[in-house]
């Protein structure tokens, strides 16, 4: 994996930057023996620097024993640089060492291997500490540069009985196989993610999407025998090359890895590099999901190695491999449930199921049945042979046809291409010859990707053998034009001017992309403060800035104008009008108009009230909730009373509470004053001058003049 | 432009992560607003052509414009 190796240092840094001080002491003193007492900073940046010190490492490789040697040279081989500690163990056992844990420790402690660590991890000071949380799947990386140089010395693989022989008919692939698929699901992730659970496993639904995908299952253009659970294995390729990628509990479709446009051979390479990755399938089983991986990758990487060790022009059987690893690989019997022939049947699955449509081995048959060797990609990958010239002679290998499907014939297909059309174009069949089709929401696809409408007529036109038909382009054409009708900005960043002039400086200075009011536009990339002086910020994904004060009438408001928002602005021109303000201030009144326009519109008292709290920090007012709400349904009344006034409120409470009394009366209007009909007035006076309270009728007396 | 010396620092008033949707014309714009689905994540109209969306509803917006059939270029997520 390409990214995989390019950030081997960045990895190698974060670990030793969390190293105890005195185990990076020891770690550096075995790595590059320093002369001086450099402060940790600086000792974890020589030792990575140490790490990519030619001689320094032919001397710290020479001063190994041959277990981890061979372990740096298998790692090497695989151009895979994280591995975990149970599948490093496997391929130790794989290759015959026995002596557990032993060499990856003398790795560690020589610096050639640093501990990926968890971010429960603060510092480490041990190894003991760090595996005993998780023996088998703790990770670790292996600095490219360290396993490179690793494979020059070989590993001590055997030499198997092999045969030479004119073979009638030899199965090579095209390496297309395992591209064109990555291109299907690519597509399908882009329309729906594949959910994951915490365990990175598949949900029923989406392993039987997987299963069940006629594409992906599609037969190989050669198929030599049956890819059980194409899809997951499809899935496990992607993952592990970087082209999907898992977030939030979801495998979404990521970018095509720039290998692809290198060509055929560095997009094999990438793939070959993926295999560790692959922990959850196996040749014979399809989908396999166990806690420490499938041990596909633990002996796929070592039989492939075992065949680099063959000469060129013998062919193994797969067989002969089987039985070299089965006895000596720790975990690859709890997959074999019938011993030496699953083992063999293993062994042949992954050859012809996996690794033929991979082109990295050829393959034939007589009547021993299949004998396998290394193709010139593999020889490239696994024994150092040159780089195979893949470069296809036809590049006109499309045909697009008048409704819109285009032919690709394999001859001139390239990974590059199926990059590209896979963006642009539905995959609709695969085979010899592969059928794709353009529609309006392919075509979107690929403009979403980033392609623009000349990237997908050049690539239909290089490549196509005939014109390509008007109506094709002129669909394209169209389609791609309706993109151009709406534009969504999800996080755009907008300047507001206090003038006219001021918008149009902006624009002569580059700050601003389009203009979108008379006073407001479109900023264009990142703002430079250089040139402009900050009224206010507003970020619309916080929550919304206090910005209005309200008038004690309740319902007059004025607006802080560098507190505000643009959303502030369509709020108020739903709920209130704008008043005349004397001193330039924005000024606002909610009116009975108003308040009807709103609540016609289906505005709540209650989001109101929400939106009162919000933008003012103060509830929705006595008087807006009136003409808001009105009397809320419950109509008012009119009568005639008379108003009794009493001597104090004590008197009050107590002619309010004396049942006598309190029958006769209305309401409580005062602390001192009561309603009383003027029917049972009599009947009030009469009591109330039974305990003493005197009162005086004014009710005839003269009013003032 | 931008290289120049600036002549002066321009009183601005910043807005960050705004959602928006810019239309073609003012018809489509009015064609959207018609959606009702789609106008209620609608917070206002800047412009006859811009719609300002409400925070955190792009996603609903850009799903109901698909749905009623467009194909809207999305600016300021990955691809």
């Amino acid at each position: 994996m390409e990214s995989d190796r390019s950030a081997w240092a960045e990895a190698v840094r974060a670990g030793l930057a969390r190293y105890d001080e005195p185990l990076l002491r020891a770690v550096a003193a075995r790595l590059f023996k320093p002369r001086n007492q450099w402060p940790p900073d600086e000792l974890a940046a020589r030792a990575v620097a140490t790490l990519s010190n030619t001689p320094v490492i032919d001397r710290r490789l020479k001063e190994l024993p041959p277990s981890p040697r061979h372990l740096l040279a298998t790692v090497g081989r695989s151009r895979h640089s994280t591995w975990t500690v149970g599948q490093l163990l496997a391929l130790l056992g794989a290759l015959g060492h026995s002596e557990g844990l032993a060499p990856i420790l003398i790795l560690l402690d020589t610096g050639l291997a640093v501990p990926v660590l968890t971010d429960a991890v603060k510092t480490l000071r041990d190894w003991e500490e760090w595996l005993s949380a998780s023996p088998t799947t703790a990770r670790l990386i292996i600095p490219p540069p360290i396993a490179d140089r690793a494979t020059r010395d070989g590993l001590p693989l055997p030499q198997l009985r092999g045969k030479k022989f004119d073979a009638k008919a030899v199965h090579v692939a095209d390496g297309l196989e395992w591209p064109l698929r990555l291109g299907v699901l690519w597509q399908q992730l882009r329309a729906a993610p594949v959910r994951l659970t915490q365990s990175s496993a598949l949900f029923k639904r989406d392993l039987t999407r997987l299963q069940a995908d006629p594409l992906l299952g599609a037969p190989l253009a050669d198929q030599t025998v049956d890819v059980p659970e194409a899809g997951v294995l499809v899935m496990g390729m992607g993952i592990a090359a970087g082209l999907f990628v898992a977030e939030a509990g979801e495998l979404r479709a990521g970018q095509f890895p720039s290998a692809w446009d290198r060509g055929l051979v560095p997009t094999i390479a990438g793939l070959w590099s993926a295999l560790p990755g692959i922990d959850h399938w196996d040749p014979l089983r399809g989908y396999l999901l166990t806690e420490e991986g499938a041990p596909f990758p633990t002996v796929a990487l070592p039989a492939l190695l075992v065949l680099a060790a063959q000469p060129d022009d013998l062919w193994t059987h797969p067989a002969d491999v089987a039985e070299y690893l089965l006895t000596r690989h720790p975990s690859w019997v709890t997959v074999l449930h019938g011993g030496a022939d699953d083992a063999e049947d293993w062994t042949e699955a992954m050859f012809l199921g996996w690794a033929l449509p991979l082109r990295l081995v050829e393959a034939t048959q007589d009547g021993e049945g299949w004998w396998v060797r290394l193709t010139a990609v593999g020889r490239h990958l696994l024994a150092d042979g040159p780089a195979p010239d893949l470069h296809s002679p036809f590049p006109q290998s499309l045909v697009v046809q008048p409704n819109g499907d285009v032919i690709v014939y394999r001859q001139g297909l390239t990974p590059g291409l199926i990059g590209r059309l896979s963006r642009f174009a539905d995959w609709k069949g695969l085979g010899p010859a592969c059928t794709l089709g353009l529609s309006a929401e392919s075509v979107y696809r690929g403009l979403e990707s980033g392609l623009t409408m000349a990237d997908i007529t050049s690539v239909l036109q290089q490549h196509s053998a005939h014109p390509v038909p008007a109506n094709v382009l002129d669909l394209v054409r169209r389609w791609t034009g309706k993109r151009e009708r709406i534009t969504v900005h999800t996080a755009a960043t907008l300047l507001e001017f206090t003038c006219a002039g001021d918008l149009e400086a902006a624009v002569a200075r580059g700050l601003v992309a389009q203009k979108l009011t008379d006073r407001i536009g479109l900023a264009a990339g990142d703002v430079e403060y250089r040139h402009v002086r900050l009224l206010g910020n507003r970020d619309y994904e916080a929550r919304p800035q206090q910005c209005l004060k309200f008038n004690p009438d309740g319902v007059t408001f004025t607006v802080d104008v560098a507190a505000s928002d643009l959303l502030l602005e369509a709020e108020l021109s739903r709920l209130a009008e704008p008043v005349a303000a004397d001193n330039g201030e924005r000024r606002f009144r909610i009116t009975p108009t108003t308040a009807r326009a709103a609540r016609d519109r289906g505005l709540t008292v209650a989001e109101l009230d929400q939106w009162c709290l919000d933008r003012s920090g103060e509830p929705l007012s006595a008087s807006a909730r009136l003409l808001f709400a009105g009397g809320g349904g419950v109509a008012g009344e009119v009568r005639r009373r008379v108003v009794l006034t009493l001597p104090s409120e004590l008197v009050t409470d107590g002619v309010c509470q004396w049942p006598e009394t309190a029958d006769l009366l209305d309401d409580r209007l005062g602390p001192c004053t009561v309603a009383v009909a003027e029917a049972d007035l009599g009947a009030l006076l009469e009591r109330l001058a039974t305990v003493g309270v005197e009162v005086r009728d004014d009710r005839t007396a003269p009013g003032p003049p | 432009m931008a290289d120049q010396p600036p002549a002066g620092r321009l009183p601005v008033k910043l807005h960050r992560r705004v959602c928006l949707v810019l239309t073609e014309d003012a018809v489509l714009a009015e064609e959207l607003l018609a959606r009702k689905k789609l106008a209620q994540d609608v917070a206002g109209r800047l412009t006859d052509k811009v719609l300002l969306v409400r925070p955190g509803r792009v996603e609903a917006v850009l799903e109901e414009l698909r749905r009623m059939g467009h194909t809207p270029q999305v600016v300021g997520r990955g691809g």
